[in-house]
């Protein structure tokens, strides 16, 4: 078997199994082999990782006939790996986790376990896809494995909403990525994507369609309204829906569209510019939640914001910054999601304003917790300092200001909201009906789920030269952009300047370590309780700053932002339309469905008159 | 086609006849009209396209009628009279056509090819409810039971867009010669089934209208004279009928659990106690919006492309709007009446056969929808058909 298609084929058997062993195997033990599975494909991606290296464009045959005489054939560059390798690495540790997180579950574990690996395997086939049909129909695909997946508890009724809303909202926007398809091909004539007559069918209108399909799978604002309502699935299910295989995926396609050929007109800045509304409106519905998940779901839209404004800048720096980015994303999203569950698998729940004090029975959730928070606020030594400093940098570059500050300003928001959820969740004191609950650690397996993408955040930002020549330049290249970030063993330099992260970070790292020794190895205070600092009156010892109070203080700065819906536009849409049909039917039915005879004879002399006029 | 149609005529009068047998409450008058539509028409896609075989279609669409009529609704009898005058001028209409341009083979002189067009648009439009013939439509669908609309639409309905099909490669002139007709036919159909959908509360009836918007695409299909287009008005026929065999299944079993007609103010949260159905309405939902895998994708995109290459940016519009309504209707409809919390205990259960078939729709939804190219009409243009549109 071709080694390229041995990711696919190893999720998809997983996924085979699951329904084969179903009457016989425990979730627990489902679990195993679907962790198995996602494993077997990373090691095969891996196989594979060499070739895209050096710049070869790998092809493959997963059926040899499948529609219109095409095949269903993979075509794997740069791009493709990079897509396949977060996929399956977020994928195998996520299922890691699911082991022990999902094994109570008395009912629908090969459903969870045998969508979430056809889930995965759609997002290789969609990144590894060598023409737009079996990209779409992997879009697709993916958008039926979430809406599966959120809907998970399918009679609760928070559960199924949420699901819809990924539907409805996702798969009408995905309309515009069928159309962009058809006018493709009908004025080219080809669908395949590394197909140079494609270019001339790229029109800005094709362009625009490509682009909102991509911005609702990615959270875009204002197709953004989804997301958090897809918080009632299970962790895992959320962790991978925002870390890998779904808000990913319009991440994909605007990146793929520049293997179609140099945008030709300025389609950049009005992307940039929705980047950047996304980046803050995202932060500041953050900063309102005291829910620990839709949270981090709102983190999700702004996080993405990021990502595509380093797309949209549309320089090779840029690509490149928006590329190392978005595997950013994934490892410290996706750390973030499973400690969120770990916590509510623990307490029973992720309000924030119950919650306190974890760290004493969770320490190393906690401590997993703490780096990829730092990650994605951007703290240095982790990667996401560096993904930051990269896309700052491009937007520098390409002179788009705007840009540099809605970046600027929704890192120290993001700063702002981690530090009020890190605080309410994990330090402080336990309240009091915690106390009674039997507040537990992560099982070993959860652990390892999460302590890998977490290890992920720290070497990245240590040594982000290891992902950038390997996964993220490959896939710039493949892109057509020249290298504009150069890299050595002492990290990585831009045109801009070098930042000698790895000896820097390495210092930095050893001093804390040594700190550390120094106030251990000494005479180390005990821990107790001291007053929080606030910038102002000092609070009672004891107290501290609740999430209600970050949220009433979010709430007093920003409500003018909250009162703003994109919701109601949809909803007031649907609800014209039933009023629309509602009173259309009403008013014609008096005759279409009550006056047979004189429907017909009134459409026999339409229908006369219209040949009759030709 | 029509080995593939007449396969599945079989298939989905067998699995109409498993579920009104599991599931019960057909009185005998709608076993002799169940059986007499499968075998008149079996008989007729045997035979082919002639006389014969339009003849035996017709005696099928007639017995049709005897499914409502036979049905345990007390208003069947009405609505099977409404529909039988539909039905009768519509045949009429059709067999005058076919009549007039010698079954097909040849065009007349004017004015009568013209007269002919006009009977088929008629015709066509009584027999499968266009716009704004379709008086007849909803009250059948709310009078027949789910199973006899498994075999009306999933066979008798087929039938006649198989037909409307076979005109096109007998006739194309009729569909070239006066596209911008068809093409208002088809876009009143796409806009008025899907805003009739979004107005109707009757769970079988919003499923009858999502059918008229289907048609409405598969005429679409008719117009452009390529290979793209044909091959998506085949995949169309078939996609749909699996699709509504597995979303009228499902709502027979429903109906079964609740003993009432399943409609989106009261029914909720079957999901829980009936999963497979509820799984196969989902799965035949699916294939009803056109989403992958099932040979309704493989037709809809093709369809998407026939309206671009028909009306450009326009008809691309109203074809964006025609397949989001539908969307929006199957998705309420899905979550109203199956998923969610549920408002009442349901004693019953689907019995194990009805199960048996209703999986094995859905799965053939899947698996056909894995290999769309073994149903793509023989035609040697057909595999090379991906050239760009001359114009």
């Amino acid at each position: 078997m071709d080694p390229v298609v041995l990711p696919v084929v190893a999720l998809l058997a997983g996924a085979a199994l699951q329904i084969l062993i179903a009457p016989f195997a425990s979730t627990l033990w489902k679990g195993r082999l679907a962790a198995l599975a996602t494993v077997g494909a990373l090691v095969a991606a891996l196989a594979v990782l060499p070739a895209t290296m050096r710049g070869e464009v790998l092809t493959a045959t997963l059926t040899p006939v499948w529609d219109a005489g095409a095949a269903l054939a993979l075509r794997v560059d740069g791009l493709a790996m990079l897509f396949t390798l977060m996929g399956t690495f977020a994928g195998a540790a996520i299922l890691t986790f699911s082991i022990r997180y999902m094994e109570d579950e008395r009912q629908g574990g090969t459903r969870f376990y045998a969508t979430m690996l056809v889930f995965i395997a759609g997002l290789l086939v969609l990144a590894s896809a060598a023409d737009l049909l079996v990209a779409y129909v992997a879009w697709e695909v993916i958008g039926l494995c979430s809406y599966s997946l959120v809907g998970f508890w399918y009679t609760q009724k928070a559960a199924v909403d949420g699901a819809r809303k990924v539907l409805v909202i996702t798969h009408v926007a995905g309309y515009g990525f069928l159309v962009a398809i058809v006018l493709l091909q009908l004025r080219t004539g080809t669908l395949d994507w590394a197909d140079p007559k494609l270019a001339q069918g790229f029109t800005v209108g094709v362009a625009a369609l490509l682009i909102v399909s991509a911005m609702a799978k990615s959270v875009l604002f204002p197709l953004h309204t989804w997301i958090p309502e897809a918080m009632n699935a299970p962790t895992p299910v959320s962790a991978l829906l925002h870390s890998a295989c779904y808000v990913k995926a319009g991440v994909y396609l605007i990146a793929r569209m520049y293997s179609i050929g140099p945008w030709n007109v300025d389609l950049g800045t009005p992307l940039a510019a929705i980047a950047a509304i996304t980046i803050l409106a995202g932060v500041i519905f953050a900063l309102k939640q005291t829910d620990l998940k839709r949270l981090l779901a709102f983190h999700t839209v702004s996080q993405l914001g990021y990502v595509v404004a380093g797309l949209a800048i549309g320089t090779g720096y840029g690509v490149t910054a928006g590329l190392f980015y978005c595997l950013s994303h994934a490892l410290f999203k996706g750390t973030l999601f499973m400690c969120a569950g770990s916590v509510q698998h623990a307490t029973g729940t992720r309000d924030l304003t119950r919650l306190g004090g974890l760290a004493a029975k969770m320490p190393w959730t906690t401590l997993i917790w703490v780096v990829a928070a730092a990650s994605i606020a951007g703290v240095p030594l982790t990667n996401g300092f560096v993904a930051k400093w990269l896309i700052f940098g491009a937007a520098l570059d390409k002179g788009l200001v705007f840009l540099i500050v809605a970046g600027w300003i929704g890192s120290i928001l993001t700063a702002f909201s981690f530090l009020k959820a890190s605080v309410n969740c994990f330090f402080g004191q336990m309240p009091a009906e915690l106390e009674r609950v039997h507040v537990h650690e992560a099982r070993p397996s959860m652990l390892l789920g999460m302590g890998a993408m977490a290890a992920g955040c720290v070497l990245f930002g240590l040594a982000p030269q290891l992902l950038m020549d390997t996964v993220v330049a490959p896939a710039a290249h493949g892109l057509g952009f020249a290298d504009t970030v150069g890299t050595s063993w002492g990290g990585v330099a831009t045109g801009r300047g070098s930042i000698g992260l790895t000896v820097g970070a390495s210092l930095v790292a050893a001093a804390l370590a040594f700190a550390w020794m120094a106030w251990h190895f000494a005479d180390a205070p005990a821990p107790r309780p001291v007053a929080v600092f606030t910038g102002g009156e000092p609070l009672p010892v004891g107290d501290r700053p609740g999430a209600v109070d970050f949220a009433g203080l979010a709430e007093a700065a920003f409500h003018p932002v909250y009162a703003f819906d994109p919701d109601r536009a949809w909803f007031g849409l649907w609800g014209s339309t039933t009023r629309l049909a509602a009173a259309g039917r009403a008013a014609v039915a008096p005759l279409t469905e009550r006056r047979p005879l004189a429907v017909v004879l009134l459409s026999g002399l339409a229908v006369a008159a219209a040949i009759a006029l030709g | 086609m029509d080995l593939s149609l007449l396969l599945l005529g079989l298939t989905v009068g067998l699995v109409g006849l498993v579920l009104a047998a599991s599931l019960g409450g057909e009185g005998r008058g709608w076993w002799v009209a169940a059986l007499a539509v499968i075998a008149f028409a079996t008989l007729g896609r045997l035979v082919g396209h002639g006389l014969l075989g339009l003849g035996l279609a017709a005696c099928a669409e007639v017995a049709a009628l005897g499914l409502v009529l036979a049905g345990r609704d007390p208003g069947g009898r009405a609505a099977a009279r409404l529909w039988a005058a539909a039905l009768v001028p519509a045949i009429v209409a059709v067999g005058l056509g076919f009549a007039l341009t010698g079954l097909g083979h040849h065009r007349p002189a004017a004015p009568w090819d013209g007269l002919a067009v006009g009977l088929f648009v008629l015709g066509f439009g009584l027999k499968l409810g266009l716009v704004p013939l379709y008086f007849w439509l909803p009250v059948t669908a709310r009078s027949a039971s789910a199973t006899s609309l498994v075999l009306i639409f999933g066979i008798v309905d087929a039938g006649v867009l198989a037909d409307l099909a076979s005109l096109r490669d007998l006739a194309p002139w009729v569909f070239v010669g006066h596209a911008g007709l068809w093409t208002a036919v088809a876009v009143a159909s796409l806009l008025g089934g899907a805003l009739l959908a979004v107005a109707e509360t009757d769970l079988k009836a919003i499923v009858a209208f999502t059918g008229v918007v289907d048609a409405g695409f598969l005429l679409l299909g008719l117009i452009p004279a390529d290979d793209v287009a044909r091959t998506g008005v085949t995949l169309a026929v078939l996609g749909h009928a699996l699709a509504v065999t597995a979303v009228y299944g499902a709502v027979a079993c429903g109906e079964a659990a609740l003993g009432r007609s399943l409609t989106i103010d009261d029914a909720r949260g079957l999901a829980g106690r009936l999963p497979v159905a509820s799984g196969v309405f989902m799965v035949g939902a699916a294939a009803l919006v056109g989403l992958p895998p099932s040979l309704a994708f493989a037709a809809h995109w093709r369809l998407f492309r026939a309206a671009a290459d028909v009306g450009g940016w326009a008809m691309t519009a109203v074809a964006f709007a025609a397949a989001s309504l539908v969307l929006l209707v199957v998705v309420r409809a899905l979550h109203r009446i199956w998923l969610g919390p549920a408002r009442e205990e349901i004693a019953a259960s689907t019995p194990l056969a009805a199960r048996g078939v209703l999986l094995a729709v859905a799965l053939a939804i899947a698996g056909t929808g894995l290999v769309p190219r073994l149903f793509e009409p023989a035609s040697p243009a057909t595999h090379v058909a991906l050239a760009p549109i001359a114009r």
